[in-house]
């Protein structure tokens, strides 16, 4: 199965009920190179942020600025963590199923909502023909060689806790209302939040995403989609889709900066 | 509905009623029946809370400021129900959260309860981890913020920030340090969004204390800054639940900036940023920081403080601030007319409400040396009153002159404006509804047609509950400079529920228990469609039969469940049903558990006022208070005191007290919706009594019960909660039409008998002595006629009766043409009642030589002789009938009581004399006794008696020296205040309980010469020793603390 910019073949894809899983590998290293370069690197974090403006304002608060300043002008890597949010937020965007948006054109808006309490790792819509719906997801990327890897218990804990705790999922949604400020994303946001509140908070999509530098196995993904099942009630949809690079992640690395 | 934005669209008016409804349900439930309930499930009102929450932050940047009001309101009464999180932080955050929607949807109050009620949670404010501590900090200071809590609160708040910067050096580098491991500059950012948010909350505090920051007043614009900093670094910081949270924050502390009374007093003028200065002053443990949104409406953004109406009518909910509004308003009046020495007139309706605004007036302008005097309400203005008008010192002159209308009418038409010598500015009217309601209604009516028609600098302010024609009446006394200022029904200061209480039979044999079904009324109230039980089975021990039979049994069951949250107001219809209840309540369970010392000398006061007998001192053991016309004056101020203290659970009270009470209760409970006269309760005074359940800085949702024992009674209860409140109309129209419908003609003096049409002919006998000509007079008869409300009004809707009352006063005119009209102003009598009086006089050959102080002692049946005169006159004798009921020689027996009253006899012994053998029981015998002697003969007797000096005085007054003067103009104030010299009389205008006044004379060796501000001055300076010397160590004791509550000296 092709997607655009990134060719790609499916290695296995199942479902039951509401919840699909699918294997990805992607075909050509060249192309991946390319495209973590061209697509990806552009959703990491900027760090050139205008902060010096900041610090001088922040003298007004009374408050030492000495450290912060320090702290903030050592330049930094990104996470390794965080490449894989960015890969997964585009692979996501480009998948002609799912056609995901992200409200924001520069990287610098992007972010990835953390908190004192978890939250999720993507927020955004899935569109479809004149309509849309919310996208909660959890990203996880891993090199270990058994099958499921230890992270996808974590994912399961996670997008469990996405199902089952409303508040947490208002938050994010009041989080991304901030972020829709163009007429396009209002739109979407308005259709979504239509079909959220008809739904009685069901219509939704559920997405976890495997990014992974070792042989497909369906394993990898399954259980934590049977696991879902039961948790489940139409129209609430959930995808998990691995992706399975035909090099190690060290070369990814390479072909941009990060720690 | 909140609007028809799209957020509204999808959710649903439906889901945002049936979420309204399970928000009611579970707050009553909670706090009726102690339990928690779910009809709707929480995910329901999270979704319902979500999207409202969303309309808000739609509307948060916007100037849609009435829809970003209401959407927060709603969103915020269904969020208070959602159970807050376990964990201190998170509940913190939550809390902040819901202040924010809360202070954004104008529920400042309600926030404010919640806090306190829930109160602030324990949070590590001295963890060594920086990024919690800062966290921490700004939630705690900013639920500072919202709760209030006095000096306290804003000392911590400026302390906690402090803290913070005190401790950043030593915890702050570790922080980042780890930071650096994680490679995460996110939190890095968080703490630059918090040090401005600090910054802010600083600010806003140093503003709240002082008016300014640092002597600067753009605080809109530092706060701005600072939160549009936080906000830029928490985007960067990539918590998700502290952003949205922040982003509610800058439109909150700009509502908060709006509502401080520092931002709606601001550049008004000196007089007014002194005041605000003194109400924020650290002497006051509650300072007065915050303004609730009528106020905020009413001073900026009406702009009553720096308008140029001649007449507002201030038309808000019961319990909205009004006396502060109008206490803005007098000091913007005296400052126009500084230089003139201009002063101010506050009419209340009731010698309680006089006492209870001239003590408030008093307190709030102690220190900017604005004096406040009280006139009486007896009608007659006696020596030290004259005093006090006339003072010439100018720092002892009074600015605000606190009376009831029927007395300021007195002084004004017997020209004691020119006799004070300084200009009246502005006349407050307190409870100004009262323009529609009988014979005293149209009395106010002329009175302000007369200040309007004869005070050149006057301008009024009235106060009422809501009433839908307040412009109307603006327009009235200032054709083209009215305003009316109301608010609706869109803001309450805090949610009240109307219900039906009935008895419901239980299971098993005689048991039963208390069903309450909330009313649809026509106001914003709390309603839900199912019934609750609320209380025990079998409350207070009553059987199901007791509570079905009486009215008064059901009541007090439910004043006995209710009085378990807070303290209750129970109305009955006669000062009879009001003991039998009160003792019903007399229950061993409702006995206070702790002694209160200010309980136990006011205890001690009564029996020795009362007798030791007297059933209030056992009940007040028990919580209980009683409040009705069968108590002495000073009993019933100690009690309205003890219930604002909340030192009683419940008051048994008449209906009557709908008209001149003014404290907060958390319940009402009405055992009648009549009053005595088997009326129904008008609307307007109905929710202005139901107004007063549910305290502004305690309780949670205010209760109003009416019980329905039968099903007549809940038939005749549902229609009377679901009537709406009428336009305020004049009486005069009803007059006009009862005369049209009986007789068919006006022959006013045919009607002056009637003590409404005396007032009428009175002011047309005022009017004609003023114009002076007879001609001018009947030219000008349409034109005085349109000075009053109704007469407008019934020209409008029905002229030929308008055109008849006009034929009425040309009669009229004809008929006291070249009369001495002047006695009709000194007598406050029709002129029919005086030339009638003045020939019955002649007959009885009473002259101006009968009065000295003897009339009450050796020469009592000369007494005799002017009561029998006295009870000849329309005006009086129906009230003085009243108190000598059942007697053959009702002259005598008047007489006597007032001879035994003067002479300071005690009211038990009183009691026992004279109403002893027509009661059954010693309690009947004393609560008839305080009934006639402070309901009926100190007012109606003393006004007879001034009445009497003035027609039989005459020239007379010319040839008596000016002591001699004096002691005869005091002789109605011996009657009015039960002593029998000026010097007694003088401390009893100081509110010395009566039997003390005498012995304090002699301790202070009082002189009645001296100015009323020097013996106040040496009574405050005494102190309790004084008393003691006086009255002997426990009775001194006693006295002096009740005075000082009295007073309002504690």
């Amino acid at each position: 199965m092709a997607i655009s910019l990134l060719n790609s073949t499916t290695s296995y894809f199942g479902s039951e009920g509401v919840v699909h899983w699918i294997g990805h590998v992607v075909d050509d290293q060249e192309q991946l190179a390319t495209y973590i370069r061209s697509e990806v690197r552009p959703r990491l974090e900027d760090d050139e942020l205008p902060f010096k403006a900041d610090l001088l304002a922040l003298a007004t608060t009374h408050m030492q600025t000495e450290f912060l300043e320090k702290f903030l002008d050592s330049s930094r890597l990104s996470p390794f963590w965080k490449l894989g949010e960015a890969f997964a937020e585009c692979v996501l965007r480009d998948d002609p199923n799912l056609n995901a948006v992200w409200p924001w054109n520069l990287a610098r808006d992007a972010k990835t909502p953390r908190a004192s309490l978890p939250g999720a790792d993507l927020v955004g819509f899935c569109t479809e023909e004149n309509s849309a719906v919310f996208l909660f997801g959890e990203v996880k990327t891993s090199s270990e060689n058994r099958s499921p890897p230890r992270v996808m218990s974590d994912m399961t804990q996670q997008l469990l806790r996405i199902i089952h705790r409303r508040d947490i999922k208002y938050s994010l949604l009041h989080w991304l209302y901030a972020r829709c400020t163009s007429k396009t994303n209002l739109l979407l946001y308005q259709t979504a939040v239509r079909r959220y509140m008809e739904s009685d908070g069901h219509d939704f999509r559920l997405i976890g995403v495997l990014v992974r530098d070792t042989q497909p196995i369906e394993s990898d993904v399954k259980s934590t989609g049977k696991r879902l099942i039961s948790h489940l009630h139409e129209p609430t949809k959930a995808e998990l889709v691995a992706w399975y690079s035909p090099v190690k992640f060290s070369r990814w690395a390479k072909w941009i900066e990060v720690k | 509905m909140i609007d028809n934005s799209w957020i509204m669209d999808s959710l649903g008016q439906s889901n945002v009623d049936a979420a309204v409804t399970e928000a009611h349900r579970r707050r009553l439930h909670k706090i009726l029946a102690e339990r928690d309930i779910q009809e709707l499930s929480d995910d329901r009102l999270q979704l319902t809370a979500f999207a409202l929450e969303l309309r808000v932050r739609e509307l948060i940047n916007t100037e849609q400021s009435k829809e970003l009001t209401k959407a927060a309101a709603a969103a915020f009464q269904i969020s208070r129900v959602i159970p807050l999180p376990v964990d201190s932080i998170e509940r913190a955050q939550d809390l902040v959260r819901l202040g924010c929607l809360g202070v954004l949807g104008d529920r400042g109050p309600d926030v404010r309860r919640i806090v306190r009620n829930f109160g602030i949670p324990k949070l590590p404010i001295d963890t060594k981890d920086w990024g919690i501590r800062v966290w921490v900090t700004i939630l705690d200071v900013c639920l500072r913020l919202f709760q209030q809590h006095g000096w306290e609160d804003l000392d911590l708040i400026q302390a906690r920030v402090r803290y913070l910067r005190e401790s950043q050096e030593l915890l702050e580098p570790e922080y980042l340090s780890k930071l650096e491991e994680t490679n995460e500059p996110g939190p890095a950012w968080w703490l630059i969004s918090i040090y401005h948010l600090a910054r802010a909350a600083e600010i806003f505090g140093m503003y709240q204390t002082q008016g300014s920051i640092n002597g600067l007043y753009d605080i809109r614009e530092q706060l701005e800054t600072h939160f549009d900093r936080a906000l830029a670094a928490a985007s960067h910081s990539t918590d998700f639940q502290r952003e949205n949270l922040i982003r509610l924050l800058p439109r909150t502390f700009d509502t908060l900036v709006n509502n401080s009374i520092w931002t709606v007093t601001r550049a008004v003028n000196t007089r007014v940023t002194k005041f605000v200065e003194s109400l924020v002053d650290r002497q006051h443990q509650q300072p007065l920081c915050n303004m609730l949104p009528p106020q905020r409406r009413t001073l900026s953004e009406e702009g009553l403080l720096g308008s140029s109406h001649r007449c507002v009518v201030i038309s808000l909910p019961t319990s909205s601030g009004k006396t502060l509004i109008a206490e803005f308003r007098i000091l913007q009046a005296l400052n126009q007319f500084d230089h003139e020495r201009g002063w101010v007139a506050y009419l209340a309706p009731t010698r309680a409400l006089v006492n209870q605004l001239t003590r408030r007036l008093r307190r709030d302008f102690a220190n900017i040396k604005c004096k406040v005097e009280k006139v009486s309400p007896a009608l007659e203005i006696d020596a030290l009153e004259a005093d006090i008008l006339r003072e010439q010192e100018r720092d002892e002159q009074f600015r605000i002159l606190v009376t009831t209308p029927e007395k300021f009418d007195l002084m004004l038409r017997n020209g004691w404006e020119k006799e004070i010598g300084r200009p009246l500015t502005l006349v407050v009217v307190d409870e100004a509804h009262g323009l529609g309601a009988g014979p005293r209604g149209l009395r106010l009516e002329l009175l302000l047609a007369t200040i309007k028609r004869e005070c050149q600098y006057a301008q009024f302010i009235l106060l009422t509950p809501f009433i839908p024609n307040a412009e109307e009446i603006a327009r009235w006394l200032a054709q083209d400079r009215g305003k009316a200022i109301q608010f609706g029904l869109e803001w309450v200061p805090n949610d009240r529920v109307i219900a039906m209480v009935r008895p419901k039979q239980g299971t098993k044999r005689g048991d039963y228990f208390l069903e309450f079904e909330t009313q649809h009324t026509t106001q914003n109230t709390v309603e839900i469609p199912e019934t609750l039980e609320i209380g025990e089975r079998r409350p207070l021990g009553l059987t199901l039969h007791e509570v079905r039979k009486s009215s008064g049994k059901l009541a007090a069951a439910t004043t006995h469940v209710l009085q378990q949250r807070g303290t209750v107001i129970m109305l009955e219809k006669t000062p009879g049903n009001c003991w039998t209840s009160a003792k019903t309540l007399k229950v061993e369970q409702n006995r206070l558990s702790e002694r209160n010392e200010n309980l136990s000398h006011i205890q001690a006061f009564i029996e020795d006022e009362m007798g030791t007998e007297h059933p209030l001192v056992s009940l007040l053991d028990h919580g209980i208070g009683v409040h009705h016309s069968g108590l002495s004056d000073d009993v019933r101020s100690l009690v309205e005191w003890l219930t604002e203290q909340n030192i009683l659970k419940v008051l048994v009270a008449t209906t009557t007290i709908a008209q001149g009470v003014n404290f907060p209760v958390s319940g009402v409970v009405f055992a009648t919706h009549q009053y005595p006269w088997v009326k129904d309760i008008p609307p307007e005074d109905f929710w202005n009594i139901a107004g007063r359940a549910g305290r502004i800085d305690q309780e949670d949702l205010g209760i109003v019960a009416l019980v329905g024992n039968n099903a007549n009674r809940e038939q005749a209860i549902g229609k009377f909660v679901g009537r709406v409140v009428g336009e305020l109309n004049s009486t005069l129209i009803d007059m006009v039409q009862r005369v049209m419908s009986e007789v068919g003609q006006f022959s006013l003096e045919r009607l002056s008998w009637r003590p409404e049409w005396s007032s009428f002919v009175q002011y047309l006998a005022h009017t004609y002595r003023q114009i002076g000509n007879h001609e001018r007079f009947v030219t000008q008869v349409e034109q005085i006629l349109r000075g009053t409300l109704g007469f407008r009004d019934l020209r409008n809707s029905h002229q030929g009766w308008a055109e008849n009352l006009v034929k009425g006063v040309h009669g009229y005119a004809e008929r006291i043409k070249g009369e001495s009209l002047t006695l009709v102003d000194t007598t406050g009598l029709s002129w029919e009642s005086v030339s009638n009086t003045l020939r019955r006089l002649k007959v009885e050959r009473l002259s101006g030589e009968i009065w000295s102080p003897e009339l009450f002692s050796s020469r009592r049946d000369q007494l005799t002789r002017v009561f029998g005169v006295l009870l000849q006159v329309p005006e009086l004798r129906n009230q003085l009938k009243e108190v000598s009921v059942g007697s053959k020689d009702d002259g005598k027996l008047l007489a006597r009581i007032v001879c035994d009253w003067v002479q300071g006899h005690k009211l038990s012994d009183i009691a026992t004399d004279y109403f002893k053998p027509t009661s059954k029981t010693d309690v009947d015998a004393m609560t008839k006794c305080c009934t006639k002697i402070f309901g009926r003969l100190t007012q109606t007797a003393s006004w007879g008696i001034a009445a009497m000096q003035a027609l039989t005085m005459g020239d007379l007054w010319d040839n008596l020296s000016e002591s001699d003067q004096r002691v005869l103009r005091n002789l109605p104030a011996r009657i009015y205040y039960g002593v029998n010299s000026d010097e007694a009389v003088a401390l009893r205008v100081l509110g010395v309980p009566r039997t003390a006044a005498e012995p304090l004379v002699k301790e202070l060796a009082v002189d009645v010469n001296q100015p009323l501000y020097q013996i106040r001055a040496s009574l405050r300076e005494g102190g309790e020793g004084t008393w003691k010397s006086a009255l002997g160590e426990k009775r001194g004791t006693d006295y002096h603390r009740v005075w000082s509550i009295i007073e309002g000296e504690t």
